[in-house]
């Protein structure tokens, strides 16, 4: 374990390194030499996780990839809860490692390395080159600690880091307005998630004191807890996810995720597509155990809608990043209804091969739009195919992998998820709940029908057909350094889902080391608290097609018949969606926007095409009301503050201000005149005494008048306070 | 040695003192800068010299040393017989890491005073005279004398407004006078009261003696607590007793509001948990419902009326009374990490609160106006200043890795955990407290809204007309920043080494009074 430990603290350190280095250097270095060292701390980060993955591997002893996780803790702020009581845990710095977690480090550094080096040569002759690396460092940093987040709270520290980098990297063309305000956006949707995740971390450290991933998952297993009331967990679930619905885009916290896309595309394709959007379903897959019926229903129904908007408003997209945006928050959404419905193996594999996938396509996108000189409407582009063949390939492979092709890594990972999915509905069938829930399937499935279709008509509207801007088409071209990740990534894209790659089973076997520290902790031969009770096991065999999958995993499991029904139901529905779509995309876009175009003459297509171009209104909807209602609330506060309560205090002191000149001016006319008119006569009568004297009498008068005044007020003073 | 060690709380309260006089006589301007600084630096060093001294680790009541307690370096000198009242001082886990960030913002303050020209020796020596103010209020653990310095905190800083200020600074000067002044008046009736019914004036001693008062006469105890909670609630301040504060600060010259924002507030906060909880933990938890609400008003309110500003030194301004209600609502916990986190809250916000006032006075002093409309793009032309603004702004909007992220969680966590633990579990419903929490918890929402709206809108974009031709940092301006910027980042990644081990025992101590 030292060895895995200490390559575990490298992955995380060099890209902070990285961070420190070129803030120090950073402008001296200069370009390309800051990208250079950029790239090179975030290929060592891979290089300790892959190092990491196979000192894993290698502790391996027949059931699964170790005997169980690494929990290793850390005060950081040793506070109790209660006083006299010191909670241990609360508070501290713990990592949690799983298989999940080392398959996850390995994916998120390679595809950061990859993004870096295919940086180098995006960013080209940008004014703020090294800056540019500087804030994919800090990232690359807040990423891997925060896979590597043993309690809530320290995810939700670095969870916050990676929002900051976002909106660092989001906003880095500030000088563009779409840029500066999608940046401002990103971060304010993404703080409204995290203040529901803030009050769930509330409530959990009411009840347990504590935020520790293990012990929570032994603490709250739905099954088994005492310490609540099953609402207030349901309740606890819901505002934990809230944090997921902000990070991962999901509706209504969505509209950030399309503006996002302002942003330099390999930051695109690393933030907004491979990982950091990816952080919330990986909390999900965290809190997976103590989420109730209740709470994954909510999360189901969340996840389908997502889906349903993200496909819809893919479709019509005049954009190609943001066409890519949506889809990635459909993929999303598929991820978040795979733990809804319990299928945790299959939102980790979806994540894990969308991951590559969709890096793939933004990278590729990235080409496109590099060589088209910072164009990215479908409108300029068409037969791009000829300038760039590399990338046209690459883009369909990662389409094909997308659109669940089979012998493809989408396939695998798609088809685990929808056949958790079908076994899903059919429980909810037996136990005879309401139709409605049977949409948990209908969603994803006919979304399958058309992510093919939008993805095909992103690839005939680029690279097929006459180039639509001449001008830009005669100039554009794909440089090595921005291929060559390409080729990397499609290569991935392919194999990632086969079952000797270490994917599929690195995240089935995370569920195994759950299972054996939940009967490590409980000291019982069978684990006396199932944490994953409620998740359904991998599918035996996939499907007819596949003859991969010969590893029986649990062969007992009393679920896997439903299962196996499951995925008889899925493969019936979707095998051949890709096919039906690529076909119908194809007929659609063959002559480029000509044909629907045409349809588009009818109302029936085209309200709601601008409906969906316009994004279904979501973004003016939330601008109008809530945007502009805290700014309105802003202001009337203010004016309360400032006339109201402020005036208040004002009128108060220029009342007081009133009565003192009131008293001022009778004590100028009435006390002040008694003692003047004395004054006067004892002068007048001095004057009258004897002028020989002059003046000197007025003094003594004076004086002994002072002197009865100041003794009568010390006497007074004294009685007073005796 | 020993000598010096027993009086270290008198030296270190009265040297500035010292240097108020030795300012005084001064002809030539760098001569009294340089006292000044020597002075200011000189505090700063005693004041770390405590953190060594001072033995964190040493678990004890919540009293004096020698019987066991947690309040060291105490030194006794009589002072009024007739009315028991002693110059006492004592050093612990509450006021030291107030020590430590007055006399560092002193510092500061000092540095990013150099270019004051009217009158140097006047302006100085108040400074160093408010110096001496505030620690003694820090310091002092009888009630009598702590009023004392607190009054003397309230004198130079009408001074320092009401002279160095902008072009309504009698208005703002005289405002916050008075209406700290009522603050004021309110708290010595109660000290009267308190006097007239324990017969003594020492802090530590009185939690036992009022005891039987708080039982036998509740409804003087509860006045008693009232006026004393009113009095800290101005300083703190605490809608809707905070309209002196923007007024103040917006007239205030730049080195001023980072002391006002980052010291004299956090009389308020100091008083309370060292005066009013301790003193009447009971009424402290009957007034609960009406103190949370306005905690959580202040946050809320705060905040909204933050994204209304127009002007930038007011937008600062506010964002202190949102911050101020976290403090607030620390404190109203009584659980180990919501006290701790407000008492580290009141160090976070003085640091991020003097920062973000030097960096409104940093463009000020180039631009000559603050009018958040008139800016744009500073980020470009000044890309240094802009890096540190926005870590500044990251930090005050509760980024994690940044100090004020630490008191905000720790005060949020410690509201959660005070429904189902300590004393408020008792007393008040555990969904009211859930309520407050997520309250609170939607202040953080609001915070990142006005502070990326005024860091977009000033920092980022193109230059306009105004912001086109600026002057880089100098070295003055970078020897402030520096500093904050270091203390920022550390005290949010290394919380407990660096702070709340000052404060832990006391803490612990404390709430066994509270409870």
């Amino acid at each position: 374990m030292p060895t895995l430990l200490t390559l575990l603290m490298f992955v995380v350190v060099m890209p902070l390194c990285g961070f420190a280095i070129l803030m120090a250097l950073g402008r001296r270095l200069g370009e390309p030499l800051g990208g250079y060292v950029g790239t090179g701390f975030a290929f060592a980060s891979f290089a300790a996780a892959v190092g990491a993955m196979v000192s894993w591997i290698g502790s391996r002893d027949g059931h699964g990839y170790g005997v169980g996780p690494l929990v290793r803790s850390l005060g950081w702020l040793p506070v109790g809860t209660y006083p006299g009581q010191r909670v241990p845990g609360f508070l501290d710095f713990t990592i949690y490692v799983d298989s999940f977690t080392i398959v996850m480090l390995a994916m998120v550094t390679l595809i950061a390395a990859v993004v870096h080096l295919y940086s180098i040569g995006y960013m080209r002759g940008d004014a703020r080159f090294s800056s540019y690396f500087i804030r994919l460092s800090l990232f690359g940093f807040a990423m891997t600690a925060l896979l590597l987040s043993g309690t809530l709270l320290q995810l939700l520290v670095f969870w916050e880091l990676v929002g900051l980098c976002s909106y660092l990297l989001i906003g880095f063309w500030h000088e563009r307005r779409d840029a500066r305000n999608a940046a401002t956006k990103a971060f304010l949707t993404n703080r409204v998630g995290d203040a529901g995740f803030i009050i769930g971390l509330g409530l959990l450290v009411a009840y347990v004191g504590n935020t520790t991933l293990p012990d929570l998952w032994l603490m709250l297993a739905p099954s088994q807890q005492t310490l609540m009331s099953g609402g207030m967990l349901s309740l606890i679930g819901c505002l934990l996810f809230c944090g997921a619905i902000g990070k991962s885009a999901q509706f209504p916290l969505h509209t950030w995720l399309p503006d996002a896309m302002a942003g330099p595309t390999p930051v695109s394709a690393l933030i907004h597509a491979a990982t950091m959007v990816a952080a919330g379903v990986f909390l999900l897959i965290r809190i997976d155990p103590i989420l109730t019926g209740d709470a994954r229903l909510f999360v189901v129904v969340i996840g389908a809608i997502t889906i349903a908007v993200g496909t819809l408003c893919a479709l019509a997209q005049r954009d190609l990043k943001q066409a890519l945006a949506y889809s990635t928050m459909a993929q999303l959404g598929y991820m978040v209804l795979g733990v809804g419905v319990g299928s945790r193996d299959g939102a980790g594999f979806h994540l894990l091969t969308h991951a590559f996938f969709k890096a793939l396509l933004f990278l590729a996108a990235g080409v496109v739009i590099h060589g088209m000189h910072h164009k990215s409407r479908l409108e300029g582009y068409g037969g791009l195919y000829r300038r760039m063949p590399v990338t046209a390939t690459t883009f369909a492979i990662g389409a094909l992998a997308m659109s669940a092709a089979p012998f493809l890594s989408g396939y695998y990972s798609k088809e685990m998820l929808l056949g958790h999915a079908a076994a899903w509905v059919h429980l909810a069938a037996d136990e005879h709940r309401s139709g409605l829930w049977s949409l948990a399937l209908w969603v994803p499935v006919v979304a399958a029908y058309l992510t093919p279709l939008y993805l095909m008509r992103l690839w005939m509207l680029t690279f097929a057909g006459r180039p639509r801007d001449l001008k830009a088409f005669a100039r554009a071209g794909e440089p090595g350094i921005l291929s060559f990740p390409l080729v990397l990534l499609s290569g991935l894209a392919i194999v990632s889902g086969y079952h000797w790659f270490p994917v599929r089973s690195m995240v089935e076997s995370s569920g195994v080391e759950t299972r054996a520290y939940a009967a490590w902790r409980t000291l019982a031969p069978a684990p006396a608290i199932d944490p994953l009770d409620h998740t359904w096991p991998g599918p035996a065999v996939f499907s007819s097609v596949d003859t991969d999958f010969d590893v029986t995993p649990a062969p007992a499991h009393p679920l896997a018949a439903r299962v196996e029904a499951g995925m008889n139901t899925a493969v019936r529905y979707t095998h051949w969606a890709w096919l039906i779509g690529i076909v119908a995309g194809t007929i659609l876009y063959a002559r480029g926007f000509a044909f629907t175009d045409r349809l588009c003459r009818y109302a029936v297509f085209n309200v709601p095409r601008d409906w969906l171009r316009h994004r279904m209104y979501f973004d003016d909807l939330y601008r109008w009301v809530l945007v502009g209602s805290a700014r309105a609330i802003g202001q009337v506060v203010d004016r309360f503050d400032r006339y109201i309560v402020d005036g208040l205090i004002d009128g108060a002191a220029r009342l007081y201000a009133s009565i003192g000149r009131g008293t001022a001016a009778a004590d100028d006319l009435i006390v002040d005149g008694v003692v003047r008119g004395v004054t006067r006569g004892i002068w007048e009568g001095g004057a009258g005494v004897g002028a020989s004297q002059g003046g000197r009498i007025r003094v003594y008068v004076a004086s002994a008048v002072l002197a009865a005044a100041v003794l009568a007020s010390v006497l007074m003073t004294w009685v007073v306070l005796r | 040695m020993e000598l010096l060690r027993q009086n270290i709380l008198f030296v270190l309260t009265f040297l500035p003192l010292l240097g108020a006089v030795l300012v005084l006589p001064q002809r030539r301007p760098a001569v009294v800068r340089g006292i000044a600084l020597g002075f200011s630096i000189a505090s700063f060093v005693i004041a770390l010299v405590l953190t060594l001294v001072y033995d964190s680790g040493r678990a004890g009541t919540y009293g004096y040393d020698n019987l066991g307690g947690v309040v060291q370096l105490v030194r006794r000198v009589p002072w009024v017989p007739s009315l028991h009242a002693e110059l006492l001082l004592g050093l612990d886990g509450l006021s030291l890491p107030m020590v430590l960030l007055s006399t560092f913002v002193f510092v500061l303050a000092t540095i990013a005073s150099w270019k004051i020209d009217r009158r140097p020796q006047a302006y100085f020596s108040l400074l160093l005279l408010l110096e001496t103010g505030v620690l003694g209020s820090f310091l002092s653990l009888d009630l009598l004398l702590f009023f004392v310095f607190f009054e003397l905190s309230l004198l130079p800083m009408y001074f320092l407004i009401g002279v160095w200020g902008g072009e309504r600074r009698e208005y703002a000067a005289i405002k916050f006078f008075i209406y700290t002044f009522v603050g004021s008046i309110a708290i010595l009736v109660a000290i009267v009261g308190i006097y007239l019914q324990a017969g003594s004036f020492d802090l530590i001693a009185l939690p036992a003696l009022l005891a039987d008062t708080s039982a036998q006469h509740p409804r003087l105890a509860m006045t008693l607590f009232g006026l004393l909670v009113f009095g800290f609630l101005v300083k703190l301040p605490i809608m809707p007793l905070h309209t002196w504060l923007p007024d103040a600060h917006v007239e205030a010259p730049t080195p001023i509001s980072m002391i006002l924002a980052a010291v004299l507030l956090k009389l308020g906060g100091y008083g309370l948990l060292r005066v009013a909880w301790p003193l009447f933990p009971d009424q402290a938890l009957a007034a609960w419902p009406l103190l949370a609400t306005l905690a959580v008003v202040s946050i809320l309110a705060g905040a909204l009326c933050a994204i209304g500003q127009t002007d930038f030194k007011r937008l600062v301004a506010y964002s202190s009374v949102s911050h101020m209600g976290f403090v607030l609502l620390g404190i109203l916990t009584t659980t180990p990490a919501g006290v701790a986190g407000a008492i580290f809250m009141m160090v976070a916000h003085g640091l991020t609160s003097a920062a973000m006032f030097f960096v409104v006075g940093v463009l000020y002093d180039r631009v000559h106006h603050r009018q958040i409309a008139r800016l744009g793009g500073v980020g470009g032309v000044l890309p240094a200043y802009g890096r540190f603004a926005s870590l500044f702004m990251f930090a005050s909007l509760g980024l994690p890795g940044l100090c004020n992220f630490v008191g905000e969680i720790m005060v949020l966590l410690g509201v959660f955990a005070a429904a189902r633990s300590g004393p408020v579990a008792a007393h008040v419903p555990a969904a009211a407290v859930y309520v407050v929490g997520a309250a609170a918890a939607l202040g953080i929402v609001l915070t990142a809204g006005y502070m990326l709206w005024c860091l977009q809108r000033v920092f980022l974009g193109p230059t306009k007309a105004d912001t086109e031709m600026l002057a880089e940092l100098d070295v003055r301006e970078n020897l402030v920043l520096w500093p904050l910027a270091v203390a920022v980042v550390a005290l949010g990644v290394l919380p407990w080494a660096l702070m709340l081990t000052l404060s832990d025992t006391t803490v612990q101590a404390l709430l066994k009074v509270l409870s």
